[in-house]
């Protein structure tokens, strides 16, 4: 909609929220089921049908239960699907019997054998949804990187511009950051390596993966020194370069 | 209202086809009964539809898994509870909803992200605040006139056929797409489009253009 309609939009916004009151009690998904498989009266269905103006929640629930009624009877590989279920049972009971034990002493979140039960998701990743296999050395440092500081600031890296060109970004100095990269390719896993752009040493060298936005977030906690570096962003045989300068703190360039 | 009374006797003939062996198998998940073998036929039976509920919402494979496994063990641990009120499809789809929406609400823009900080503020331009429709600066005049463009506007709305009219606010008032509504109402594309442009012509009518052009 365009900017010339806004005043529209705040009518009819201000005229539904006066003249509908919000609404108290909401379908539950069993009744927006039977909805979309015209299991209901007329009546009923038309007062679901101005429920759903008012509330963006059930609007979102009548589309998930389309969604989910619409998967067609699968004509799926049955030991596939059986061992599918076998490996999920097991993750399931043991992760049921591990939360209703409460123990107290916890193992470490990120130890090999605590993994065991993402491996087992991992394989049942390929499985199910027919995906690459997942590394979860590189997962546990992705996390990791991933993970930004409340307050660091935004350094939007743009995609890549002609074949061979790196594009430019200026930012002041100081950390944190949280690095954003938008690669023109996917892949599983990029790497990312922070030069110096004059001697060519290596600042960083990190592995990251694509966030689901298709954008690569890195967190570095203390920013860079002012300089000139050359950010090489690769994965197999993809190559995207760009170039970031650093500005002493309090100059943006 | 009570929109949780048993549906129609036709739509529950409906939900028990095709579903006796996923009824037996909750039947012996809860009296203990070869819990591994029920487990698989709930999930033989329901993963397809999950994934299906997943795949337009969640584009990220790693992230769809891990929700149909959180999926799946909120499953496994709801089911000895399931005392059959409604029905299991119901059931289901209530879990992988709540999974999903707590889900989404984290995600960056969601209800419950964590909030992003420019990198220069000081070099962005202020935001650019809508004039509100409702000023708090408003004289008796202004807001006798705008109490009769909202009578006006109810009016022609409420003129509008029911489809073009639910059409009109869904697109306008929740700014949902034109397949979005299609599925909600359950008619195509095709027939919304028809909906909102004769909609757009009888409220630009109506209202002769006291809002502006209506581009919706």
């Amino acid at each position: 909609m365009s900017e010339t309609s806004n005043e529209f939009k705040q009518a009819l916004s201000e005229m539904i929220e006066t003249t509908y009151p919000e609404p108290a009690e909401h379908p539950k998904a069993e009744r927006w089921l039977a909805y979309q498989r015209g299991g209901l009266a007329a009546e009923e269905r038309a007062r679901l049908e101005e429920h759903l103006v008012r509330c963006r929640d059930c609007f979102d629930l009548a589309q998930a239960a389309a969604d989910f009624d619409a998967e067609e009877a699968a004509s799926e590989d049955a030991e596939e699907a059986s061992v599918a279920a076998r490996r999920l049972w097991r993750l399931v009971s043991r992760e049921s019997e591990t939360a209703s034990a409460g123990s107290a002493a916890r193992a470490p979140r990120r130890t090999h054998r605590r993994r065991n039960p993402y491996l087992l998701a991992a394989v049942l990743s390929m499985t199910l949804l027919g995906s690459a296999t997942w590394n979860l050395v590189e997962q546990r440092e992705i996390a990791a990187l991933r993970a930004p500081h409340p307050d660091a600031p935004i350094v939007d890296i743009p995609p890549a511009g002609e074949r061979g060109t790196a594009a430019e970004t200026t930012v002041p100095a100081g950390g944190p950051w949280t690095l954003v990269l938008h690669p023109r390719v996917e892949r599983p896993v990029y790497r990312l390596e922070i030069r110096d752009a004059a001697s060519g040493r290596r600042v960083g060298s990190y592995a990251l993966k694509l966030d689901p936005d298709v954008a690569l977030t890195l967190a570095l906690p203390a920013g860079l020194p002012p300089g000139r570096y050359r950010l090489e962003l690769s994965a197999g045989e993809f190559r995207q370069p760009h170039l970031l300068r650093v500005t002493e703190a309090g100059r943006a360039g | 209202m009570n929109w949780n009374e048993p549906a129609s006797p036709r739509a529950a003939d409906e939900d028990s086809r095709g579903t006796s062996a996923v009824e037996r198998a909750v039947a012996d998940f809860q009296r203990g009964h070869d819990r591994e073998r029920s487990f698989e036929i709930l999930f033989a039976f329901y993963r397809r539809r999950i994934a299906g509920f997943l795949r337009g919402r969640v584009h990220s494979e790693d992230e769809r898994l891990d929700l149909t496994q959180a999926i799946f063990l909120r499953i496994y641990q709801g089911l000895e509870g399931f005392r059959g009120e409604g029905s299991l499809d119901g059931w289901v789809l209530q879990i992988a909803f709540n999974v999903y929406r707590r889900w989404r609400d984290r995600q960056p823009g969601g209800q419950h992200a964590a909030p992003e900080v420019a990198c220069d503020p000081a070099g962005l331009p202020e935001p650019a605040v809508p004039a509100p429709f409702a000023a708090a600066a408003d004289s008796p005049l202004d807001r006798a006139v705008r109490h009769e463009r909202l009578v006006a506007l109810r009016v022609a709305i409420e003129a509008l056929p029911r489809q073009q009219r639910l059409c009109t606010e869904l697109r306008v008032y929740q700014e949902r797409s034109v397949k979005e509504i299609a599925t909600a109402l359950k008619i195509s594309p095709e027939t919304v489009k028809a909906h909102l442009f004769q909609a757009r012509h009888a409220l630009a009518g109506c209202l002769q253009g006291a809002f502006g052009a209506l581009d919706f």
